[in-house]
């Protein structure tokens, strides 16, 4: 599994490209921008980009959208709608990218829809977990809920599962577990 | 300019954080080099300029280094030993630097933009003229630390910042 790493001049968020090399199978990880540079590394490792998962609904991770659909009109957006009314439904909770099976989790606090996508030994948390910190929340009840899920979905992988996040630099569970002064 | 940085990270074999690490560094690293990686320890090495953007270091010895104008952006520090290391204008922009100790470090001019510095340990670092513009140093220890000239603004939580020598 190759994953490019771009960091945006959209606030500076990431967008991730995760690409199954054997099956040439792609998928985006949040679309703050859609640029020729994404373009040009899909061009490059000739994959067929199969869907786009978006970890919360803020500008910040979606503006790439309308650009992206223009190019990919079919494009799959996960998590689907169902997921949400049936978040341990594994017809909905479960995405495939080529030999990979990822599995979406719940992580609201940062926005009540905000989800996770847990596939290989990586984790993709949006802004729900930041190296060393936690997501923004308007209540202290949606920052309790934020911990909560976090505890529940996240610190419960191996540690050395790698942690990619919306903003900033990646870290692990290993990392998150021991110093993350908001867990 | 869309893009401020593209990253590569490569995994073939889900629990083997190793093989990772090794495929993670970029292939201008000289064999002997990754070796050092490898083992943890570059204690003392001369690593002047070195590329380790976006390379997974977590928890190594650079004590006594040399990293004077190395691009670390990106790089995953967290717990590695920065003791009495040499990182004048270092490119630490974004560098996940968390729980690492930087004590006696000379970050002269170093550019720490955006760096996490969760429960680092600061003390008596020489931050002279470095960028600090949203670097987080929550909860670090930066007691007797060296600030002349630093810019920008920091994100200060729970930071021990007794004895700063500041003008």
């Amino acid at each position: 599994m190759l994953i490019y790493h771009f960091c945006t001049s959209v606030n500076e968020s990431n967008v991730y490209l995760l690409i199954d090399e054997e099956s040439k199978e792609s998928l985006l990880i949040d679309v703050s921008t859609w640029t020729e540079t994404m373009q040009k590394v899909l061009d490059e490792h000739r994959t067929k980009l199969i869907g786009v998962f978006i970890t919360h609904e803020h500008y910040d991770h979606t503006s790439g959208l309308g650009n992206l659909y223009r190019s990919y009109p079919n494009l799959i957006r996960y998590p689907k709608n169902e997921f949400f009314h049936n978040p341990e439904n594994e017809n909905f909770n479960t995405l495939t990218v080529g030999r990979w099976q990822g599995k979406i989790l719940p992580l609201p606090g940062h926005t009540p829809e905000s989800v996770g996508l847990h596939i290989g030994n990586v984790i993709f948390t949006g802004d729900a977990l930041f190296a060393g910190s936690v997501g923004g929340t308007v209540s202290s009840w949606e920052a309790k809920r934020q911990v909560e899920a976090i505890k529940k979905n996240i610190l419960i992988l191996p540690e050395h599962t790698l942690v990619l996040t919306g903003h900033g630099p990646a870290s692990s569970v290993g990392i998150e577990k021991k110093y993350n002064p908001f867990l | 300019m869309s893009e401020i940085a593209i990253i590569k990270y490569l995994f073939e074999r889900p629990s083997d954080t190793k093989q990772n690490q090794i495929l993670q560094m970029p292939p201008t690293l000289s064999p002997e080099l990754k070796e050092q990686i490898l083992k943890k320890s570059l204690r003392g090495s001369n690593l002047r300029g070195v590329n380790l953007m976006g390379v997974w270091l977590e928890g190594i010895d650079f004590s006594e280094a040399d990293l004077t104008e190395a691009c670390l952006e990106f790089a995953i520090l967290s717990s590695c030993n920065f003791q009495n290391c040499k990182l004048e204008k270092a490119n630490l922009r974004r560098a996940n630097l968390i729980g690492a100790n930087l004590e006696g470090a000379h970050l002269r001019e170093a550019d720490l933009y955006y760096a996490r510095l969760t429960c680092a340990n600061m003390q008596k670092a020489d931050l002279s003229g470095a960028n600090l513009e949203r670097t987080i140093l929550r909860c670090a220890d930066l007691r007797g630390a060296i600030l002349n000239n630093a810019r920008g603004h920091p994100v200060i939580d729970r930071t021990k910042m007794e004895g700063i020598v500041s003008c």
